[in-house]
């Protein structure tokens, strides 16, 4: 007898490390100036969100758009010059939550 | 506009503040709030709903449509989601709560762009009155009513 009960894939997660001012990868340098750019975005915004509701610098920000969605984490709350931490991405619409555990996971 | 639709949207997205661990509800067309339900002041809500909506120009002008974003904070974490023209941005405590915070701020706006769009749009009929009754139509002077008999 087979089992037939579908197993839950993981999202293929595009993963990145971000470490002394760099974000780095396995993945080709597309990928990583992609996230970069995006990765920058989000820090930028989520800094003046941060001001207008008298909170500090986000630790991690996420966004998503009809295929794709980014995320990063610095679990260590120190988006100063050089944040350490890690981040995703993935063409699907992934669930949020999901992708937060992913990049914090070994930190925790 | 914001006066005819706000006591429409209060009472939905008060609703949506009592879902899960949801400390601040705020609701925007366009750049402008319509309801802020926060522990925050209208100009700090004023200027999140602007930044929000740099942050979507900013990857529009990529030709990129983001439609949510998520940010952590210490002690709060910030959700916004927008669909046409409205956006509803979530202060909430508990990160595992963010998807179905996501999907019940999806449906609300759903129904918010369609109470816009019939605001803005109306249908020949509403324009028309053919719809309507009128109460001045039967014969009475600028001084009279009609009394709502009691066991009516």
């Amino acid at each position: 007898m087979t089992d037939d009960t579908p197993t839950a894939q993981p999202i293929p997660l595009e993963t990145f490390d971000l470490k002394d001012g760099l974000v780095s990868s396995d993945l080709g340098q597309t990928s990583v100036d992609a996230f970069a750019a995006d990765f920058q975005a989000l820090r930028h915004f989520g800094e003046k969100l941060g001001n207008a509701l008298d909170f500090n610098a986000p630790w991690m920000g996420a966004l998503q758009e009809s295929g794709y969605s980014v995320a990063y984490s610095t679990p260590e709350k120190s988006l100063d010059t050089t944040p350490l931490g890690k981040g995703a991405r993935v063409g699907q619409r992934a669930l949020l939550f999901e992708m937060l555990s992913h990049i914090t996971d070994s930190e925790a | 506009m914001p006066a005819s639709i706000t006591p429409s949207l209060r009472s939905a997205v008060e609703r949506l503040k009592h879902g899960g661990s949801l400390s601040g509800v705020c609701f925007g067309w366009r750049r402008q709030v319509l309801l802020n339900l926060t522990p925050y002041q209208d100009f700090r809500i004023d200027r999140l709903l602007d930044v929000l909506h740099d942050a979507r120009e900013h990857f529009r002008n990529g030709d990129r449509e983001v439609d949510t974003f998520w940010f952590g904070f210490d002690g709060a974490f910030l959700l916004s989601v927008t669909h046409g023209e409205c956006t509803l941005a979530l202060l909430h405590t508990r990160a595992h709560e963010v998807d179905f915070l996501k999907k019940a701020a999806l449906t609300l706006l759903d129904d918010c762009q369609l109470l816009i769009d019939s605001l803005l749009s109306p249908g020949e009929d509403e324009v028309s009155g053919m719809d309507t009754e009128h109460l001045m139509e039967d014969g009475l002077t600028a001084h009279e009513t009609h009394l709502i008999p009691r066991n009516g």
